[in-house]
Order: C-alpha cells, then structure tokens, then sequence
C-alpha cells in the first residue's frame, strides 16, 4: 500500500514537473520565437545579398513508384541547368542563379512525405516542388500552408490538394478535369454505353478519379457503369475482370497506378477481354516488355506527348537524352522540368522571390508547357489541355487530344 | 531500502528532467534556426516509436509472446483519435493540449477495447500461432480501413483514401511527457504483483497455474495494456503527421517494431529505449546527410537481426535492465557491496 | 451459372499457386516446427531469376520455360544457404528465436533484392504461348489448366516421394521423435536439409506459375504471398502434403468468390477472418493430426 501511494506521489511529480517546465518553456518559446523572427530576417538579408535563390523537390526516388522518382530528379535538375545557363532570374535590375538546396525522397509513403517536406522545409527555400502520389502531397499541404510555404505539385492530380489553401499549385490537371475527360474519352471517342470500372479504394489518387469519372458518368443517361474495388497491393483481377465482361462492358476504365498495370491488362487479355482499356495520367511509365501486343486498344490520358512534333517537346528530349540518357524520360520528368521552370518564370514576373508574392503573381499567370497552356483558376488548380497516348507495338504514340 | 528506493526515484526524475530541458534547450531557444522544424519532427518520432516498442516488449519480454500485429492497434488508436479530435475540434475550439490528451486517451483505450477482444479468445493459443493470429488481425484492420468509408462522421475525409486534416497537437513537449508517463506505467505494471505472475507464466505456465496464477486474466491484462499503449503511441502519430493512410500500418510495420524490441532486448524495457530512437531515428538522420542510405536501412536491420539471434538471442540488453542509480553507485563508490541488491 | 464456372476456374488457378508455396511452408513446418517467413521471399528470387534468364533461354533458341530450371537451382541454393547460414545456428534455442531469425531472413531477402534489383515492377517475359479455351461463354486461358495439372502432378509426385522412397520416410520420422531417429541412423541435419532444398525447388515451380499468371514481380511480392500461402497451410493443417493443396486451392476459391460475390477490396478480410476461425475453433486444420501438450 505504502509503496502504491509512492508510485502515484512520484507519477504526480513527474506530471507537476512536466507542467512547470511546460509553462516556462511557453513563455520562453513565445521570447525567442520573435528573436529566431529577427535571425529569419537577417538571413532573409544575407540570402539578399547572395545571389542565388533555393528551391527544393520532392519524389519517390525509392519505393513501388520510384520510376517516377528517377525521371522526376533529373528533370528538375534539367531545368536548374538550363535556367542558370541562361543566365539565371532575373528579379527587378539584379540576376539571381536557382540553386536546388535538396532533393528528398518519399518512397511514395505518406510518413516518409512528412519527413521529407521537413527537410525541404529546413532550408531557406522560395518553393517546394512536389511530390508524385496524391497522398504524398495530402500528407504536408497543410503544414505548408500554415508555414506559407509555396508548393507547385508537378504530379499530383487528387481535387482536394490545391483547396487547402493559396500556397499550395499544380502544374498538372486536376481529377476534377481528368474524370469527366475520361468518362467523354470512353463514351464519346469509344462510343461505349457500357462500362466497368475497376479502381483502387485504398489511394487518393485511384478513388478521387474514379469517383469524379462516375459523377459524370452517371450523368449521362445512356450509359451504364459498374464500380468493381480493389486494392493497390492486388495482383489478380480476373474476379473483376470477369464480372466486367458479363456484364457486357464495351470499355473498361482502370484509374490505377503504372505499377499494377501489366497485371491488370495481361489477365484482361487473356479473360478474352479485346475492347479498350482506358487509364489515368499515373499509367505514365508503365512497362509493357514481352506484352507488347496485349497493350494493343489500351489508352491513357497523359499531360503531354514526348514524340509531339513541337520545338519545345524536342527540345526537351534531346537535352534530356544528352544529360541522362533514356532512362527515366517519361512524363513526370517533364512536369517536374515544367515546374521549376513556371516558376522561374513567375519570380520573374512577380519580381519577387517571396512565396507570398509569387502565389498571387501565379494566379493570374500563363505558362505555355510542353503539353499546351496553363492557366490557373481561384484555388491554384492548373486548367491545361489534355493528350491521349495509346501503344503502337508497344511503343507510346500519340492518339489525340481534348 | 526505502531510502534507496526514494534516492533512486530521485535519480531517474532528475534524469528526466534534465532530458526535457535538453529538448527545450535545441528546439525552444532557436539555436538550430529552420533546421529545428526537421529534427523536432525526428524526436517525436522517436519518441511514439519508443512507446509503440516498449508496449510491444511488454508482450515479447515478459509474457513471451509475439505480436507482429501491432501496427494494427497503432492504426486503431490513430484513427479513434484522429476521428474523435476532427469531431471535436469543428465543434468548439479547445486547447491544443486538451485536444491531445482527449487524442491520446481515445487512442489507447479504443486500441485497449480491440485488444480486450481479440485477446480473450487469442490468447488461448501461444507461440507461432497467436503470432499469426495478430498478423491476422492487424491485416483484418487494415483492410477494413481501407475499405469501408464513414464519410460522413468527419465532413472531411473518407477512409481508403487519406484522412486528412488532423489537427497537429503533438508538440513534443506533451509526447516527452506522455512517453515518460507511459514508460513509468510499463515499468509499474512489470514490477507489480501482475508483472510478477507474467513472468512466472513465461518461465512455467503450467507451473504457474499450479501455483494459482490466473493464466488466461495475466495474459488478457497484459495484451490489453500493450495495445493500449500501441494505441496511445498510434494517436500520437496521428496528430503529428496529420494524414493517415491505412497502407502505412502494414505487416512490414509490425515486423520493423518487432526488430527494433528484439535488437533492443526483449525483456528489457530500457533496451527498447535505447532501441527505438535510435533505429528509428538516426537511419533518416543518416540518410538525410547520405541520400543513399535510405534504401539500405532495412537491409542492414534485417542482416543485425539475424546476426544478433545467431550469436546473441537474447538482444542488445539482454533482458537486463540499465539502471542510471546504479551506475552513479558504480562511479562514485567505486565498490557496490557484493550479495545486495 | 458461367459466371460461377469462370469464377471457380479462377479461383482453382490462384489456388494452385498458393498450394505449391504452401507445400513448402507445409513441409518445412513439419519437421522442424518453423515458421519459414523468407519462403515467400524465395518464390520472389525465383520469379527475378526468371525474368534474367528467360531472355537468355530465348538467345539459345530454347523454349522459354526451360528457364524454370535455372529457377529451381538458384531456389534451391538459397533456400539451403538459409536454413545453413541462418537456421542451423539458432537449432535448439527455442521456437521464438527461430521465428525471429526466420523474419529477419525474410527481410534480409526482401531488402536484399530491392539494393540488387531495384523497386521498380518488371515483366517477366511470357513463357507459354497458349490460346484461351473457351465453353461458351466461359474463357478459362491455357494457363491456368496448366498451373492448376503442373500443381496436381507435383503434390503426387510429393506424397509418393514422402510415402515411398528412403528420404521421405526419413523426412516423415523426424519430426516423430528426432533422438529415435537419430538412434536408427538418420542424419537430422541432412534431411532437414534436404527438405529445405525440395521446399525451395518448390517455390521456383511456384515462382514460374506466379509469373504466367500474375507478369510483373517486385522485390514484395513475397510478403503477401508467403502470408496467404501460411494461411492455406494452416486450412489444410500444416505438416500435411495434401492438406496443403487443399486448404491452398480452398483459399484461391474463397477468395476468388469473395471478389465476385462480395465486396471485392474486402476478401483479404474474410482470408484472414477464416484463418483466425480455423486457428479457434480448429488448430490442427482440416487434415491435420492432433498432437496435446506434454507437461
């Protein structure tokens, strides 16, 4: 009995003590918050007198996704060179050089994200860019735009990002545009009244688009669709896929990420199934070795078109290719040389390289990318046109765009 | 003895203390300008990954049982706090530390709740098979969060896709405190009259039963006050990282606690003190400095792992505990006075 | 009713690959009594194994599946370099010490693969070209009759090995009573040995079914399928030869079924629900013996 009353006297100390030191770190924490306030300053200053402006980025470079990760770094990097090349950013009558302070790596795991963004965020940066996967970037938005840190998101299309406040953009479309696309893909271009639906309830990304693309889809009078779930780890979809051609599908719609993609569309091929196969932009990398002619009648909706006979796509491949090679030139490499780059560009016009002044410079921006204009509307969300991309013998051709 | 006891509860406290002060002194003084934003967040996750492994190590060191489930009770208590806090917090506008005690007790005891009633009817087996029974579990919870959606109960986010938004209350002043509390539980509990009996149980059931030792009520107990604290360290992570995605607390989570209890020790708790922060920690630390690193991290765990049971079961500490009164003895006197403890 | 017929033929290939890795659990757990955790990892080296030497079997002007014996080599060395670096050591210290050992194996494999391989998905070249069969409207493609006889030919082969030939009788004593064994001249070491090594040729057989069915591997893909695959040994009751096809092809049905018939993002669920249920009400499984507890 004695020592139970030691125990909860000891346990009522070590809370008193706790509150105490709690109470006067509050008031110390509340004093030198304004003195680290006038460290920032005079580091502001000193960055003033420097000439160089950091940025950071973010990406899977390791993980289920990492082929993204590896075009997304050296794209970044490409458009670091190039801007410094050309002689830097130009802000008022004096030149700065963009410099990356780091590059971190997600592992396209929501934890690693937060991690990652802290990193970033312990630099001095005008802007992260970043990351892939939707529930990546859900994961540090916020804390973002509490610290009133810009974010451009090159990649990530989920609707609710760019709402979490005014710091936070995207250089890609929205799914709140990439759904009902997708449903005019499959009903206009593809004539389908019958659709199924086969998408991933455990991602952002998969359920966000598949539940835009129905809203439409139901919508529309003449169609039918059925939903059939499943989940990112899954490898056998003949359950899903078999219910679907019962069901009489014409088109099946797969919003799922690239890494799933050969599963999903060999086992499609081989229940018999021969129709169209429809995906979101994440079907970008997808590889498609030794199946080539099963990824026949399979089309996606991409940002862009590397094979696009434009200056600045050719461009941007041949300088790609004599930096890094072949590896990694995929899309997202793209949006992420795009977005180092849309933002130089709105420094510049924002004459500022204050996140708080280039968020609103960015509103009423244009930016012509490779894969056509963005403008933005009031919540930062990219309107841009979209491109289909199919596969011709395996290789990614260019079918159309909307 | 008494004396000693006081003497040594004194020690511990000041080292808790001074522990504390440290803390305040790197990340309330500002001496590590922007870069505090990124190791503060290092701390705190040391810290809910020391609770999550020391409530783990209660049932691998002292009742000798596995759990590779336990990701799972963190996920519960997670999203239990997490659910309660956002209902909360659209109501009225409390205090961040109301907000976290709420968050912290609705963790544990929702965590505690699902560990009471998958422990009466598991608990009956042992060995292999309750480990599989946990994993089980933890799976069965994953997938129904990432299956079944409530959307309505928090207007803000559904399951099976991020929940987002989660108020940001785990300052690491309250998560220190609440890790050295839950610690100081962890440590009662082991040295109360149930610790004992868990322990005579892992060494002999049946003889412990012989012996009127209610088997099947010491284990539930302690089943239910490791999920528990699984619970209380999963809703800390919930309010520090703000999203919770239901694939992160997967059956590789569970193994990596798992690995971190065992290299720490099993059957010492300030082995996994020691364990957890700086497994978990210091790999991001270093691969903060070395980018490559990060994919080696678990590669060089997992090599460690099956090194240490080879050459060394029993894990860093051994089952021992390092005790800070009495090493202050060993400093000072030199000479602790053999036969006495 | 074609859908259920579709379904069930789904269910019976996914079934068959979960039985040919759950022989393998099966195997090792009855004589050592061992959770192998890395066994899902092996299948994992298989399919990798796979993917780089089908390319060559296709430069030599082989056919393709001829691969699969470089598969079954590079199985079987890893599995018995497992068991001999990591297993032997921790024998005798106690069923948590070789569960430990055996996760870290696992890991070690799995992480293993990601330094040398990399995470990102590859496809594994097809290794037969068959058409579809098709009964009216029932599509069931060559493949899965194929994985579901090259499963049926070697759990046959696997109980008339374990019932008639030396190895096999040894294999079955051991687990008996070790020291007796022992004392009629059985070299412990060697068969478990021995079963590790037909454990892991069994994974690489797994490992090119796995790979014709489901085309892209990652260094993960052990994980899930190691648990199913101890899920279905469990069914069965684990130790048992034909327990394990069966509670294996059950396993590949049910959840086949679930997804057609029920939520689909749900049947890892109801298969984990099921494995608690059987480990309650039903330890031993369906086919397995019962053993009680001595004090």
């Amino acid at each position: 009995m004695k020592k139970r009353i030691k125990t909860v006297i000891t346990a009522a100390m070590i809370a008193a003590l706790g509150a105490s030191l709690l109470t006067g770190c509050g008031s110390t924490a509340d004093e030198t918050a304004s003195t680290s306030g006038a460290a920032e300053t005079s580091s502001d200053a000193a960055g003033g007198d420097s000439d160089s402006i950091l940025i950071a980025g973010i990406a899977p470079l390791t993980g289920s996704l990492a082929s993204w990760g590896e075009g997304a770094i050296n794209g970044y990097n490409l458009a670091i060179k190039e801007i410094n090349e050309a002689g830097g950013v130009t802000i008022g009558d004096k030149t700065y050089t963009l410099e990356s302070a780091v590059f971190a790596d997600d592992k396209s795991d929501a934890t690693e994200a937060i991690s990652a963004y802290n990193n970033c965020a312990s630099y001095d940066i005008s802007a992260v860019i970043g990351s892939c996967s939707s529930s990546c970037t859900l994961s540090f938005v916020e804390t973002a735009q509490d610290s009133g840190m810009l974010v451009i998101t090159p990649y990530s299309t989920n609707a609710t990002i760019c709402k979490t406040g005014d710091y936070i953009f995207r250089e890609c479309f929205s799914d709140a545009d990439q759904g009902p696309t997708l449903a005019k893909l499959a009903t206009e271009e593809f004539g389908a009244k019958n659709i199924a639906v086969v998408a991933a309830e455990d991602s952002d990304y998969c359920a966000g688009l598949a539940e835009a693309m129905e809203e439409s889809l139901s919508e529309m009078s003449d169609v039918t669709y059925e939903h059939y779930g499943c989940v990112t780890t899954d490898t056998d979809y003949t359950a899903q896929i078999s219910k679907a051609v019962e069901q009489g599908a014409e088109v099946i719609i797969y919003p799922n990420n690239y890494d799933t993609v050969p599963n999903f569309v060999s086992q499609a091929r081989d229940a018999g199934f021969t129709g169209p196969i429809l995906g979101g932009d994440a079907w970008d990398g997808t590889d498609v070795t030794g199946y080539e002619s099963k990824f026949d009648n399979c089309y996606y909706l991409a940002h862009l078109d590397l094979s696009a006979d434009t200056e600045a796509v050719k461009n941007y491949v041949s300088a790609y290719k004599a930096e890094y090679g072949e590896d990694g030139l995929n899309a997202v490499s793209s949006l992420y040389y795009d977005s180092v780059k849309m933002l130089a560009q709105a420094m510049e016009e924002a004459g500022s390289s204050d996140p708080s002044v280039i968020k609103d410079t960015l509103l009423g921006m244009k930016y012509e990318s490779m894969g056509g204009e963005i403008t933005y509307d009031e919540n930062g969300d990219a309107k841009k046109p979209f491109t289909i991309e199919t596969f011709k013998d395996g290789t990614l051709s260019y079918y159309g765009s909307f | 003895m008494p004396k000693r006891m006081k003497k040594n509860y004194l020690i511990s406290l000041i080292a808790v203390a001074l522990g504390f002060l440290l803390l305040c002194l790197l990340f309330d003084t500002g001496i590590l300008g922007k870069k505090s934003a990124y190791f503060n967040g290092l701390v705190v996750i040391g810290m809910f990954y020391t609770i999550i492994v020391c409530s783990l190590n209660l049932l691998t060191g002292y009742m000798g049982e596995f759990s590779l489930g336990h990701a799972g009770f963190m996920s519960i208590g997670a999203y239990a706090s997490a659910i309660v806090t956002t209902l909360i917090q659209d109501q009225t506008d409390l205090p961040a530390i109301v907000l976290y005690l709420i968050a912290i007790i609705v963790g544990g005891l929702a965590a505690g709740l699902i560990g009471v009633l998958v422990g009466i009817p598991a608990l009956r087996l042992s060995g292999d098979y309750l480990c599989i029974v946990t994993v089980a579990v933890a799976e069965i919870v994953r997938v129904v969060l990432s299956n079944f959606g409530i959307p309505a109960i928090t207007g803000k986010a559904t399951f099976g896709k991020s929940f987002a938004g989660i108020a940001k209350v785990s300052d690491y002043h309250y998560v220190y405190i609440t890790m050295v509390i839950c610690i100081f539980i962890m440590y009662c509990y082991i040295r109360s009259r149930y610790g004992r009996a868990l322990i005579a149980i892992r060494e002999d059931r049946i003889a412990a039963a012989a012996s009127g030792i209610n088997v099947t009520k010491t284990k539930v107990l302690t089943f239910t006050i490791s999920a528990f604290f699984a619970g209380v360290s999963g809703a800390i992570y919930a309010h520090y990282i703000t999203t919770l995605v239901p694939t992160y607390f997967n059956f590789s989570k569970s193994s990596e606690f798992l690995a971190i209890v065992i290299l720490g020790g099993s059957g010492s708790l300030t082995g996994s003190i020691v364990a957890a922060p700086i497994l978990s920690a210091l790999p991001q630390l270093i691969s903060y400095v070395v980018p490559a690193f990060a994919s080696y991290r678990m590669l060089i765990y997992a090599v460690i792992l099956v090194v240490v049971m080879i050459f060394k079961p029993t894990g860093l500490f051994g089952g021992r505990e390092f005790s800070l009164p009495k090493l202050i003895e060993k400093i000072t006197k030199k000479k602790t006075p053999k036969g006495k403890r | 009713m074609a859908k259920f017929i579709q379904s069930l033929a789904n269910g019976l290939n996914l079934g068959s690959i979960y039985a040919l890795t759950a022989l393998g659990y099966t195997m090792v757990y009855g004589i050592i009594r061992m959770i192998n955790f890395a066994h899902g990892d092996f299948i994992m080296v298989g399919g990798f194994t796979l993917f780089y030497v089908i390319p060559v079997m296709l430069k030599l002007g082989l056919p393709a599946w001829f691969a699969v014996f470089a598969a079954i080599l590079v199985c079987v060395c890893v599995g018995v370099l497992t068991e001999q670096i990591a297993y032997k050591p921790v024998r005798g210290q106690g069923s948590t010490t070789a569960l430990i050992t055996a996760l870290g194996m696992s890991l070690v494999l799995e992480n293993g693969a990601l330094v040398i391989f990399g995470s990102a998905p590859r496809n594994v070249p097809p290794m037969f070209d068959l058409p579809a069969v098709s009964f009216g409207s029932v599509t069931i493609p060559a493949t899965t009759i194929l994985t579901l006889v090259i499963g049926l030919v070697m759990m046959l082969l696997l109980t008339l090995f374990i019932k008639y030939t030396k190895l096999g009788k040894a294999m079955r004593a051991v687990p008996e009573d070790k020291i007796a064994s022992t004392l009629v001249g059985i070299n412990v070491n060697k068969i478990i040995t021995a079963t590790f090594a037909i454990g892991s040729g069994l994974a690489a057989v797994a490992s090119m079914m796995y790979t014709t069915s489901y085309v892209s591997i990652k260094n993960e893909l052990g994980i899930t399928l190691g648990l199913k695959a101890f899920v279905a040994a469990v069914l069965g009751g684990i130790g048992s030869v034909p327990g394990a096809m069966i509670g294996g092809l059950l396993l590949g049905i049910i959840e086949i079924m679930v997804k057609v018939y029920m939520l689909p993002g749900t049947y890892e669920a109801v298969t984990y629900l099921i494995l608690i249920l059987v480990l309650l009400i039903r330890p031993t499984g369906l086919m397995g013996k019962k053993v009680s507890e001595k004090v």
